[in-house]
């Protein structure tokens, strides 16, 4: 998986690439731990994203915890597919889906 | 060879039956051809199951071996031809399921079968890990807000929720789970 990374002022960016699961999770988890430290607001870009299992939606509730204590986070260009994931697993009505 | 089709090119009217027809079948064929048999000649039938065989990848479920099994499933999948959809569900599953196994189980084996069979693809997971069947397991509850929810769990129901089928049983020292998806 790809993690691309762009931080404006206090607004971070991180498009993905490729499939987010119990082998990448980790790698992202660390990327977000590290760039969202001082962010107020987070876009995290699924255009790219093949798939994404519960190791990956472990990753992704845990940096919309953290956002929630510092600003906002939204998800942008999510498949279909993933986003039966998110029905499915109730995550549509945790996350900010646009 | 000699005016007979091959058996692969012969025509098979009984294909897809059930045993019990395919014999009933059989036996009619017979008696057409035989017309009138003596009747102390008798004919018994066994109908017997051939399965589809599959490929499988057998490991030491650790940390390490999760590229060899993605190998294994993207190289298995790729010669299936299955639409993208199909093939990212079962990739899930696979993530899901073996790393369940690596976590959990404490198995030292564990072994991945893939197969087509009917229309299916079919996969049977089998670990020689601590007795436990992941279909029992508490479904998470997806309503709660993001500060009091839990991953635990949610592998195997995402899993659930996509696949076909879902069976498991105790073999022995094993663990099996297999798991089915409709095309």
């Amino acid at each position: 998986m790809d993690i691309i990374t762009k931080t404006d002022n206090e607004t971070v960016t991180v498009t993905l690439s490729g499939r987010l699961d119990s082998t990448t999770a980790p790698e992202l988890e660390n990327a977000l731990d590290a760039c969202l430290k001082d962010a107020k607001e987070f876009v995290l870009d699924m255009k790219e994203l093949e798939y994404i299992s519960s190791a990956g939606l472990r990753v992704i509730l845990k940096a919309q915890k953290t956002m929630n204590t510092q600003g906002a986070m939204k998800l942008i260009n999510v498949c279909d597919d993933i986003m039966e994931v998110f029905d499915i697993t109730g995550f549509v009505d945790i996350l900010t889906i646009e | 060879m000699n005016g007979i089709p091959e058996p692969a090119a012969a025509p098979n009217p009984a294909k897809g039956v059930s045993s019990g027809h395919l014999c009933s079948s059989v036996k009619a064929d017979v008696d057409a051809f035989a017309g009138s048999p003596d009747p102390s000649d008798g004919i018994t039938m066994l109908p017997c199951l051939k399965r589809a065989q599959g490929d499988s990848i057998c490991t030491v479920p650790d940390e390490s071996s999760a590229a060899a099994v993605n190998g294994f499933i993207d190289k298995k999948l790729e010669e299936y031809g299955l639409p993208v959809k199909a093939a990212n569900k079962l990739r899930i599953a696979v993530d899901e399921i073996y790393n369940n196994i690596r976590a959990y189980s404490s198995a030292d084996i564990a072994e991945i079968t893939l197969s087509m069979e009917n229309g299916a693809i079919v996969m049977v997971f089998r670990d020689n890990g601590i007795p436990y069947n992941p279909l029992t397991a508490q479904e998470p509850d997806t309503t709660l807000p993001a500060e009091e929810r839990r991953i635990g769990g949610l592998g195997i129901f995402t899993v659930k929720k996509s696949m076909s089928d879902m069976q498991y049983r105790r073999d022995g020292k094993y663990n099996e789970l297999t798991v089915r998806l409709e095309l």
